[in-house]
């Protein structure tokens, strides 16, 4: 069940190794703890999804695709605030994310100074 | 003379044509009537006016009781007027004496009248019992003149003799004045002819056999007119003098009616058409010269139709326009089936456009989203060093690994970017022999309307002896394909002459192609930058075709670059590899 006032982790799943190396580095500059994962069954299985406050996911991944997580997460009553970042996002996707729940949609390359603060924002809510 | 024929209703005869005047010779009463009786039966049943002038002995109730057995419904035809039975001392000896004019003119009102009533023609028989010596010469002459007098006339005149009130002269004088003569001879009736008759039918029968000739052509003609929706017309200054049987289906008037008269048949040119049609023909005619005109005629039911008009003034011998003859095809069907090639060829044009536009762009939307992601992580790592290092007590070390990182980062980018021209490296795809004038000529029908769409003419100048290439088709027509429409693109919003031509042509045994356009040219600093990837000087180019056909012109052991046209536009051009070359790359 999620748990809200536990351990502020935050979780990163994205499929390229570069973009979840600098994703870990930006939130351990700003001493937030992360935990990476390259895919989204990988997050699934690690059951970090309890320990989330807030989820950073890359929307097209090998396998399971940002928006699915998000879904199958939601399908198991968890509410993460989940911030996506894609490379190739239209707003038709963006809408979908953000009905789903989602607090943020990025393009590739983002602003940083933008994720932290959806970032402190999911942490504190 | 009509060559019509009409049945006469006796065997020896047969048919004969409009305006025969013939004699018969009888030697008993029942002959007579018998004869007659047939003779007038025939013409009841040919629906023809039939007037039957009787002598002693016979009377008018005689012929009518001898013509009840033959015809049931005798009474009706002579209550209706069909059949008028009189005695020749009253049609021939008015006042007791016999007046030539006056019998003819008999004749030609008996003929008017009946005309008049809708019949066939006027079918006469007249008994001459009656003459006497003193009015022989008189009858005779009358007799001579009646052959004139009949002969275009809807009118055929039998006239009967009692032979045996006939002397050898009057025998004579009667066969002289009559086209042919009928005759008992050894108990059987006998036709005898005068050369002169035989003559004149001989020339009825050529008359129809050229008719007939005649008929036949024109069917022909008339079925041709059909098959190839083709009328033909003639007009002089003030009406029209022919208008053909398809023209009158062609332009929707009643075959049944007239030929249209001028005003109505400009009354049916389309609006936008008609003073553009006149003006041509008049200054066809000023110019005494045929013309050919484009045009659409309004049917009243609203159909449109689009005519191919041909016209040819004729003039006389002093240079007076006499007439105007011409042609119309109707190429209404013809049009749509252009129409709808057209629409076919802009669809295969769309579809291939289509079809590169989606290669090259699924290519580039997964090489944008591969580059995308290092660039998103060296943004993000150099970020986070400048995090490191801003703090009050930078930390060096922590700034250190995430500049590496953005090394790393980078590297990746540039290796993404390389890797572009390994897509199309030899051996990923099996190369074969190809006639590259071929590939050419494909695009230019491919390519021809959208070139079209923009008045842009497209010149292909290629090499008969060209070498084959030993290449891959599909990438071939990609970088040719690309090229055309790069040239088609440079000059669609500029000024000038549009032309892209696609030349072929053997340097030192290789096949070298160049595309040249007549567009906006090449600034110097593009010349250098123009194959880079993502350069593009379009507002909606990807700078993703230039690089990529680069690319695949160079795995094929090729080069391709570009010059600028002295004159204008530019030049690209790639050499390729013979086929029996090994110089690959």
């Amino acid at each position: 069940m999620a748990t809200q006032g536990k351990a502020k982790v935050v979780s990163i799943v994205d499929d390229d190794d570069l973009m979840r190396g600098a994703l870990q580095g930006l939130l351990k500059a700003v001493g937030l703890p992360a935990r990476a994962f390259a895919s989204a069954e990988e997050f699934l299985e690690s059951g970090q999804q309890h320990e989330t406050a807030c989820l950073i996911a890359d929307i097209r991944m090998s396998g399971m695709s940002g928006l699915e997580l998000q879904a199958k997460l939601n399908a198991e009553r968890l509410w993460i605030p989940t911030i996506f970042i894609t490379a190739h996002g239209d707003e038709r996707m963006r809408m979908q994310a953000l009905r789903s729940g989602a607090v943020e949609f990025l393009a590739k390359p983002f602003d940083d100074e933008v994720l932290l603060e959806s970032v402190r924002a999911a942490l504190e809510s | 003379m009509t060559t019509e024929l009409r049945k006469t209703g006796m065997d020896v005869v047969g048919d004969i044509a409009w305006g025969t005047h013939c004699c018969l010779f009888y030697e008993t009463k029942a002959d007579l009537l018998d004869t007659l009786v047939s003779y007038c039966k025939a013409g009841l049943e040919g629906h023809e006016f039939c007037l039957w002038v009787v002598a002693s002995p016979v009377t008018e109730e005689d012929a009518a009781h001898a013509l009840g057995h033959v015809v049931p419904d005798i009474d009706r035809h002579i209550m209706d007027g069909s059949i008028e039975i009189v005695a020749a001392r009253d049609w021939y000896l008015q006042d007791g004496t016999f007046d030539l004019e006056r019998v003819i003119h008999g004749w030609n009102e008996k003929l008017a009248s009946a005309m008049a009533r809708g019949y066939a023609g006027v079918r006469v028989t007249g008994d001459t019992a009656w003459l006497e010596t003193k009015d022989w010469k008189d009858f005779c002459d009358y007799e001579e003149s009646l052959n004139e007098a009949i002969a275009n006339q809807r009118l055929a005149v039998l006239c009967t003799y009692p032979i045996e009130a006939c002397r050898a002269g009057e025998v004579l004088d009667v066969v002289r004045t009559h086209q042919f003569a009928i005759a008992k001879r050894r108990g059987d009736w006998d036709v005898i002819e005068t050369a002169g008759h035989k003559q004149a039918k001989r020339e009825v029968l050529e008359r129809k056999r050229v008719e007939e000739a005649l008929r036949r052509s024109e069917a022909y003609l008339a079925e041709a007119q059909r098959l190839s929706h083709t009328g033909s017309w003639a007009f002089n200054r003030t009406e029209t003098v022919y208008w053909s049987e398809e023209n009158f289906r062609i332009w929707g008037f009643d075959p049944q009616q007239a030929p249209p008269r001028r005003e109505m048949v400009l009354q049916r040119l389309h609006p936008e058409d008609r003073d553009r049609v006149l003006e041509e023909a008049q200054t066809a005619v000023r110019e005494r010269r045929d013309y050919v005109v484009e045009f659409r005629i309004v049917l009243p039911d609203g159909t449109v139709r689009h005519i191919q008009g041909l016209g040819h003034p004729v003039f006389d011998a002093n240079g007076e326009l006499v007439e105007v003859v011409g042609t119309q095809v109707d190429v209404t069907e013809r049009k749509r089936a252009e129409q709808e090639r057209q629409k076919l060829h802009q669809l295969q044009a769309d579809l291939s456009r289509i079809s590169r536009v989606s290669t090259m762009g699924e290519l580039t939307a997964s090489l944008a989203h591969e580059i995308k992601q290092p660039i998103a992580a060296a943004v993000t790592d150099a970020n986070t060093c400048l995090r490191w290092l801003a703090r009050a007590d930078p930390d060096v070390e922590e700034g250190r690994e995430a500049a590496g990182r953005v090394v790393k980062d980078v590297t990746r980018a540039a290796d993404i970017i390389s890797s572009i021209g390994a897509l199309f490296k030899k051996g990923a795809v099996p190369r074969e022999l190809v006639d590259v004038n071929e590939l050419i000529r494909e695009m230019i029908g491919m390519l021809g309307s959208e070139a079209k769409r923009h008045f842009i003419s497209v010149r292909a100048e290629l090499d008969p002896g060209l070498p084959q290439a030993m290449a891959d088709c599909v990438q071939l027509q990609q970088v040719l394909m690309n090229l055309m429409l790069n040239g088609i693109d440079a000059m669609k919003d500029t000024s000038g002459a549009h032309e892209l031509t696609i030349k072929s042509e053997t340097d030192a045994a290789q096949p070298v192609i160049s595309v040249r356009d007549t567009g906006a040219g090449l600034l110097p600093e593009h010349v250098d930058q123009i194959f880079n990837t993502f350069f593009t000087t379009k507002d909606h180019g990807i700078g993703m075709g230039l690089p990529i056909s680069r690319s695949i012109v160079e795995s094929h052991g090729g080069r391709l670059w570009v010059t600028a046209n002295a004159e204008g536009g530019a030049t690209f051009q790639f050499s390729l590899p013979a086929a029996g070359m090994s110089t690959f790359i």
